[in-house]
């Protein structure tokens, strides 16, 4: 028999090495997607022309002219009405909408509805951020893989208090190494809160129902039914008195609760029984002076009365139990609700350099398989797979931002085309990485072509929509992409330099 | 008539040599993550039994924990070297686990 201390350090970097690769592409393709959606409410403006105007300030907009056409078509029982103010995730329109029915979009400028653009680049990327055009299994599978992953982090934060590293003596084996260490040991914190609450929210609710089985002595099986009372909280039923009375002007209750809480920004109103003398409007919306604690579940909120503005009631962040707060604290960093720019570009660039640690373990995997014939590198089926995901997912995602454009809004299907576009793309980038026998060449070839897409892409949205300079918004993706092409283009120009062997 | 225990039950688990640990056998794999979700549905009932809030807020609580107990125990059940020794710490924990249920399962 071995050592025991060998065979415990044997078990620890195989484990971490076995399980790693068989969630790496996943996490990968997650991160990847999951980058573009924390701008999520930035693309979703850029894809749509109709949306091009200027947000305005919420307690300056005259409401009652988009509002009374629809409160006269509202029938008397279904008397509750919810507006999505300008601003909840950067949108410059207001949604007007009921219970069971359809709603409605209005410009705030025109006080003109709007009708939408066939068009679902931003949600489309959200969706593969979880996979969900693979169906209902896909958020059980990602549960399980992030799970999976707390796994390999743990394995990883344990060996790095254990042993010491740094001792290969092959340059760039080491290199890699080294920074795979480095970046994870220090970005463990967030990326350990990401993955804690994908794992809740992929495998809790389905892998959590004997426990509620056993709690509620086997009258419950869903877990969602269970905490979904706590969480959302049903707002309380109030008796119509039919007496018509003259309401406040939205703008000025705005204006109100605006004063009685200066650090909400106020995201939605739900208006009941509006006309009647028990009127009442329900002002939500999101703390920023107290990240970690509100935006999910926990929103804070004043009540008002909608003849006189009096205050009916006013809930503030800290007022839910600790449960709630430690809920929001392990969703905040993953779900970035209401979060301001700034924010969104720090957590991006941090989950960039996960993205780039990983790719790094993935290149020191496949080198420490590579065979060297003769001084020529042995052909590696996972060498070839791991260019499909990791650098062919680029050029699919380049040919996604590229139709957005070259396709007309007027086409038939339109959403079909564009996206079996990009899975056909895809698909082709794997037979390409298979084909070709020079792995550097393939990856050349992929990062010059999709940098030239990503470039074509941002020229081609400058050229069609000409500048708006009131919206800067729309000209930051267009900026951001383009760097984004530069960033590919040169990457591709380098790897014939320098000896960069996948 | 002489039997040879070593070739019989848990005699065979445990003198299985080990050179070196850099293979995952079936048994470890299958154990690891079914015997690891075993004990995390145990160690959850428990702590559903012994904390102090109402069975809302409970459920919260072991909805944000699964994910991280599983990974911990499995993580854990994943470093042992023996068959023997995979065996006895999950029915340790097993027997452990079932009778301290029962024990706060009356009150």
């Amino acid at each position: 028999m071995a050592n025991p201390k060998t065979l415990l350090k044997q078990r620890l970097f195989k484990g971490h090495e076995f399980i790693g690769i068989l969630t790496s592409f996943f996490l990968y393709i997650s991160i990847f997607f999951g980058i573009f959606a924390i701008f999520l409410p930035y693309i979703q403006i850029w894809e749509k022309p109709s949306l091009y105007f200027a947000q305005k300030d919420i307690a300056t907009i005259h409401y009652e002219k988009m509002l009374n056409p629809i409160l006269k078509e509202q029938n008397q029982s279904n008397s509750k009405l919810e507006l999505t103010l300008v601003g909840f995730r950067n949108q410059p329109y207001l949604t007007i909408s009921r219970p069971f029915s359809k709603s409605y979009h209005f410009n705030p400028n025109t006080f003109e509805k709007i009708t939408l653009e066939n068009s679902n680049l931003a949600n489309f990327l959200n969706e593969m951020h979880y996979a969900k055009p693979l169906g209902k299994i896909a958020l059980t599978l990602y549960g399980l893989i992030s799970t999976a992953i707390i796994f390999v982090i743990i394995g990883g934060l344990v060996m790095v208090m254990l042993y010491r590293f740094g001792k290969h003596s092959k340059n760039r084996r080491r290199f890699l190494s080294k920074w795979h260490r480095n970046i994870f040991i220090w970005l463990s914190p967030p990326f350990f809160l990401f993955i804690l609450s994908a794992a809740v929210m992929g495998a809790s609710f389905s892998g959590l129902s004997p426990i509620s089985y056993f709690a509620t002595k086997g009258e419950q099986k869903e877990v969602g039914a269970i905490i979904g009372k706590i969480l959302f909280p049903r707002d309380e039923i109030i008796k119509k008195t039919n007496i018509n009375t003259k309401m406040l002007p939205i703008n000025a209750l705005i204006k109100k609760a605006q004063l009685i809480n200066p650090h909400i920004n106020y995201e939605k109103a739900t208006l009941m029984h509006w006309g009647d003398k028990s009127a009442r409007i329900i002002l939500e919306g999101y703390n920023p002076y107290k990240p970690f604690l509100n935006g999910i579940t926990n929103k804070p909120k004043v009540t008002l009365k909608g003849n006189n503005g009096a205050l009916i009631s006013h809930i503030k962040v800290e007022d839910r139990k600790y449960t709630i707060l430690l809920f929001e604290a392990v969703y905040f960093l993953h779900l970035l609700f209401g979060v301001d720019i700034f924010s969104r570009v720090v957590v991006a660039l941090m989950m960039i350099a996960c993205g780039v640690g990983l790719v790094f373990s993935i290149m020191l995997y496949l080198s420490k398989r590579v065979k060297i014939f003769k001084s020529i590198p042995t052909y590696h089926w996972l060498e070839k797979l791991s260019i499909f995901v990791v650098v062919g997912i680029f050029l699919a995602t380049a040919s996604l931002f590229l139709t957005q454009w070259l396709l007309p809004f007027s086409l038939e299907d339109r959403l079909i085309w564009q996206q079996g576009i990009f899975y056909n793309v895809w698909i082709a980038t794997l037979a390409y990485s298979f084909y070709e026998i020079s792995s550097k060449k393939a990856i050349k070839r992929l990062f010059t072509l999709s940098g030239a897409c990503f470039i074509l892409s941002a020229l081609l949205h400058q050229g069609s929509v000409g500048l708006h300079l009131k919206i800067l918004d729309v000209h930051l993706v267009d900026i951001a992409l383009f760097i984004l092409g530069i960033l590919l283009l040169y990457l591709g120009y380098k790897i014939n330099k320098k000896d960069l062997h996948v | 008539m002489h039997i040879d225990f070593k070739n019989y039950g848990l005699f065979r688990l445990s003198t299985k040599p080990q050179k070196s640990a850099k293979k995952f056998g079936k048994f470890h794999v299958i154990s690891t993550i079914f015997g690891g979700l075993l004990i995390t549905y145990l160690i959850l009932a428990l702590l559903f039994l012994l904390l102090p809030n109402n069975l809302e807020h409970n459920m919260l609580i072991i909805f944000l924990s699964f994910g991280f107990v599983w990974a911990i125990i499995s993580f854990w059940l994943s470093l042992c070297i023996t068959k023997l020794e995979i065996t006895l710490k999950i029915l340790t924990l097993l027997a452990v686990c079932l009778v301290a249920i029962l024990y706060f399962y009356e009150s």
